[in-house]
This record gives C-alpha cells, sequence and structure tokens, in this order.
C-alpha cells in the first residue's frame, strides 16, 4: 500500500486481490484449486480469513535462518515485525510463545489452531527421520525374475 | 503423508463413453457426442442399447478428484510450490510437472519428503542405477 496513512479497507482490498495478486497460485486440477503463497498466510489457501495482505491483522510462522521458526505478525501500518524463535527441546514452548503474544492477547484469536497447527508442521519438518524407507522389494514373478538375474549377472 | 479416512471411492462407470455407431464407420470418431435424430435408438434409450452419460454418473463430491490414495493432484514446478503444501499434505499429493529436469526432480523430491509431502511420480526421469 502506498498510503500508508490511509490504508484501503479489507473488505475492498479483498475484492480487488481475490482474482488476481501475485501470491495466488491456481490449479486446474482438483476442481481449480486455489493456493497461496503469502507468508502472512497460515495454512496456505487463498481466502478472505487467511489473506495476510488484506487483513488488518494477521499471522505468518515461516522457517528462520537458524533452524527455528519466525513469527510474523502484521502492524497496523502495515509493516511486518519479526520474532524469531531458536529450535528449542520442547517444541510446546515454541507453541506457547506463539499463542500467548497473538491469541491470547486478543490479536486474531480465530487463527490461534492455525498458528499453532503450521509450527507443529514446521518443527516436524527439521526431524530427522526415525525410520528410513525401505527399500522396494521387486513385485510380481516377472520382476523377481529379472531381479534374480542382475544379480546372477552381478556376480 | 498418509490421507485422511474417506467414505469409499465409487466409479459408477469405468468405460469411457463411445459414440454411437463409432463402432461400425471409421469417419465416426469415438469422442462422445449426443444422438439427435428423431428415431435414434440410443436416444430413446431402448433395451440393450449403450448407455448416455448424464449427471447421475458423477462422482460423491467427498471423493471427486480424488487418487486410490485419497489425496488429490498438485501440479509442481519447483520446490517452492511444495511448501504450498505443507498444510495439506493429508489431502493434496505433488505431481511434477513433465518439463522438469531430473535435476530438479532431486530437489522437489527432497523437499517434499521433508515436509512429508506425497510425490505422485517420483520415479520419473530420476534413475539410481546407470
Amino acid at each position: 500500500m502506498s498510503s500508508a496513512t490511509y490504508p484501503a479497507p479489507a473488505d475492498l482490498l479483498w475484492e480487488i486481490t481475490r482474482n488476481n495478486t501475485s501470491f495466488l497460485v491456481k490449479r486446474k486440477t482438483a476442481g481449480g484449486i486455489k493456493l497461496s503463497r503469502d507468508p502472512l498466510n497460515l495454512r496456505n489457501v487463498h481466502s478472505r480469513k487467511h489473506s495476510g495482505a488484506v487483513n488488518d491483522q494477521a499471522i505468518g510462522v515461516v522457517p528462520s535462518d537458524k533452524g527455528g521458526i519466525s513469527l510474523l505478525t502484521k502492524k497496523k501500518s502495515g509493516a511486518t515485525i519479526t520474532h524469531s524463535y531458536k529450535p528449542s527441546k520442547t517444541s510446546r514452548k515454541s507453541y506457547l510463545h506463539i499463542v500467548n503474544s497473538t491469541a491470547k492477547k486478543g490479536y486474531r484469536p480465530d487463527l490461534r489452531g492455525d498458528a499453532v497447527a503450521r509450527a507443529s508442521a514446521l518443527i516436524r519438518s527439521y526431524r530427522k527421520p526415525v525410520k528410513q524407507t525401505p527399500e522396494a522389494q521387486p513385485r510380481g514373478a516377472k520382476a523377481k525374475k529379472n531381479a534374480a538375474a542382475a544379480a546372477a549377472a552381478d556376480l | 503423508m498418509t490421507a485422511v479416512k474417506h467414505v469409499p471411492i465409487v466409479k459408477k462407470h469405468k468405460k469411457r463413453f463411445n459414440r454411437h455407431q463409432s463402432d461400425r464407420f471409421m469417419c465416426v470418431a469415438p469422442s462422445w457426442r449426443k444422438p439427435k435424430g428423431i428415431d435414434n435408438r440410443v436416444r430413446r434409450r431402448f433395451k440393450g442399447q449403450a448407455a448416455m452419460p448424464k449427471i447421475g454418473y458423477g462422482s460423491n463430491k467427498k471423493t471427486r478428484h480424488m487418487m486410490p490414495s485419497g489425496h488429490k493432484a498438485f501440479l509442481v514446478h519447483n520446490a517452492n510450490d511444495v511448501d504450498l503444501l505443507l498444510m495439506h499434505n493429508h489431502t493434496f499429493a505433488a505431481e511434477i510437472s513433465h518439463a522438469v529436469s531430473s535435476r530438479k526432480r532431486i530437489e522437489i523430491i527432497a523437499k517434499a519428503k521433508k515436509l512429508g509431502v506425497k510425490v505422485t511420480n517420483p520415479k520419473g526421469k530420476v534413475t539410481t542405477d546407470v
């Protein structure tokens, strides 16, 4: 927004941007799904409620440089504030921080669950896999025969 | 990564609807065209005739566009597109676009694995042995 002193009403902004914006990702598959690349969009869905660019207040949870997560919130002027949390032993601490600094203060309490869910998904993605995926075994008589022949050729 | 539980997927008509008499004439393509003739026996739904497509054959809204795994496909062109599916990995699976190189496919697959996103075509263009 160029005029920070007179921010356009959110409803108007949404009507302008709902059909086309740089954040919007449309696909023809799955019945024409619409997703959003907006960092202030917790669920990446293109909707009035979750749009970060449109709403006066919005929460974002993004990965930070140090392997932790960053909480983004929006000021009244439209500027984004970033709070970074270092990776902690207990992920619950991060959720507590997020909820205490947003929903508990009456800042978008409707996004409480989404913010925690996104933080949880990000933290889970940092974890190393507990189990390695097993190597694919040949299935079917023909595939097994081919595998046996290949093993015999190696010897 | 596994899809959310859903009602069983029922396909009411698995065969294609072929155009009437496309089996008799080379010049009649099998693409469906509704018969319009006044005497047409298919149009009048006579016994033993080919079935015509109609809205009743549509899939349950809950399972529409769904793959047998229970996911819906989302076309991705690069690793950033996979990020969009972080919160949707139980409903959507990434499908790598056909024109993506094997080098970038490896990046996409690694990212998807990290985020727990299923990739429908992980073997395409990516071979481990020579």
